[in-house]
């Protein structure tokens, strides 16, 4: 427990230097080579896909023997824990109606659904949604930094690090153990097993067909995450401009 | 009172080519979600009506050849490195990718089966459509949004450009991919060739 509390202290402190890092560096790492520590990362990448191997998907695996059911009522039960950090991260972000809809499926889905159980306010029509302290950072203006990736964290820029970090102090689990640490990884352990037992298929079919896998991880990541931070609104002028595709004819100029 | 009538009908008849033209360039939104819901039914027909595999990709392929410009798609994911490369060179570029497409997707969106397609509203910016769906499952699987980017071409149709799964556009993800992989060859195009066709050749589902 020792080791992943310095792990984290280093991660803080790694962050908090980043942040301090003029923003010009920031903005250049972001904009130009958004991917410095590509060597590293590929390093770490490979160290996940290691661990994914041998330890990550064969305990997916196996879990998905539990019942299907049983495994629908888990992925609630957890959807409903983290909702406070979703909650406290609508606020944050002066989402006042996101807010709300994220209180009222706390209190349905804790009293009615049982303790999270079920998942009876999404049939009342109150669709779930998540926040983190890194989107809320995003909202705000905050640059995600260089890309970094951590084994068993996956993709974690040192924005998505710090808000990971800072999300803790919302997170009811935190509070349940004595230590601090041992609540917040026992669900992320748990909620890493659940996932990737969900997408089992789908995650070695992508493996399977990319060309270069590190490269799409990276892709799906920045992409996903940029449509988290609007919401999943698509807003037609942040798409890339492809009207000089549009001369099809230009292809006989080469 | 007649003459206020009159100016009136001038009025319109002059604003008439006017309104005319403007529908013209506009793409029409109902036609747009038109083609998203009879591409899905398609697509839906092959998932669930191909056993075989082979049977899958060439009614895939049919289907992609007739509904998306791959021509487009194969010069946006090459990104910058498709203004430098020879035109023989991005002919078997073209053909390599029109595969890989079919293999890659035919097999992803089997991952997809069981489902119902809900067609969402549509958006347009110049000769753009987003047209946005959710898929939904008969398992209790949590639903997909799925956002489909159409074109208007120059005769007044459509044409798949893109999708956006799960706040993923899949080209994009492709020309991120592809790249990375020139980037690491030093912009060497047959280096991408070589990965394609050793990819198309790998699969497992092949044998």
């Amino acid at each position: 427990m020792k080791r992943i509390q310095n792990l984290l202290l280093t991660s803080l402190i790694a962050t908090s230097l980043a942040a301090c890092a003029s923003s010009d560096a920031l903005e250049a790492a972001s904009n130009v080579d958004r991917d410095p520590y590509e060597k590293f990362n590929r390093k770490m990448f490979a160290v996940e896909q290691t661990l994914d191997a041998y330890v990550l998907k064969p305990v997916a695996k196996g879990y998905l023997y539990v019942p299907q059911p049983a495994r629908r009522s888990f992925r609630n039960f957890l959807n409903n824990l983290i909702s406070p950090v979703t909650l406290a991260n609508d606020l944050f972000q002066g989402e006042m109606e996101r807010a709300s809809t994220t209180a009222l499926r706390l209190g349905i889905n804790t009293v009615i659904g049982i303790g999270g159980l079920f998942d009876p306010a999404t049939r009342l029509g109150l669709e779930r949604h998540e926040e983190d302290f890194g989107q809320t950072l995003a909202t705000y203006g905050v640059k995600p930094g260089p890309y970094l990736y951590v084994p068993m964290l996956g993709p974690s820029p040192p924005r998505d690090l710090f808000g990971w970090g800072f999300d803790w102090l919302f997170d009811p689990v935190t509070y349940a153990s004595s230590d601090d640490l041992t609540g917040p990884i026992l669900r992320y352990t748990l909620d890493g097993i659940d996932a990737r037992a969900t997408n089992l298929g789908i995650i070695d079919e992508i493996e399977r067909s990319s060309i270069d896998f590190y490269a799409t991880v990276r892709s799906l990541y920045r992409q996903n995450r940029d449509s988290e931070i609007n919401n999943g609104v698509t807003n037609l002028d942040d798409l890339p401009d492809i009207d000089d595709l549009d001369d099809l004819d230009d292809l006989d100029d080469f | 009172m007649r003459m206020t009538f009159k100016s009136l009908a001038v009025f319109a008849l002059f604003l008439m080519p006017l309104s005319a033209s403007a529908q013209a360039n506009a793409p029409d939104l109902a036609k747009a979600q038109a083609f998203v819901t009879a591409l899905t039914d398609d697509a839906i027909v092959i998932l669930s009506g191909e056993t075989t595999r082979a049977g899958r990709e060439a009614s895939f392929s049919k289907l992609l050849n007739e509904k998306a410009n791959m021509r487009r798609i194969a010069r946006f994911t090459l990104g910058q490195f498709g203004r430098k490369i020879s035109k023989p060179d991005f002919e078997t570029y073209q053909a390599l990718l029109n595969t890989f497409i079919v293999k890659v997707y035919a097999n992803r969106l089997g991952e997809y089966s069981d489902e119902k397609v809900i067609v969402g509203k549509a958006q347009a910016k110049k000769k753009n459509v987003i047209v946005s769906s959710r898929i939904e499952f008969a398992n209790g699987r949590d639903p997909i949004d799925i956002d489909w980017w159409l074109r208007l071409e120059k005769d007044g149709s459509f044409t798949l450009f893109d999708v956006r799964v799960l706040g993923v556009w899949m080209a994009q993800e492709q020309r991120d991919s592809f790249a990375s992989v020139l980037k690491n060859n030093k912009g060497d195009i047959n280096a991408l060739l070589t990965h394609l066709r050793n990819k198309i050749s790998s699969d497992p589902n092949d044998s």
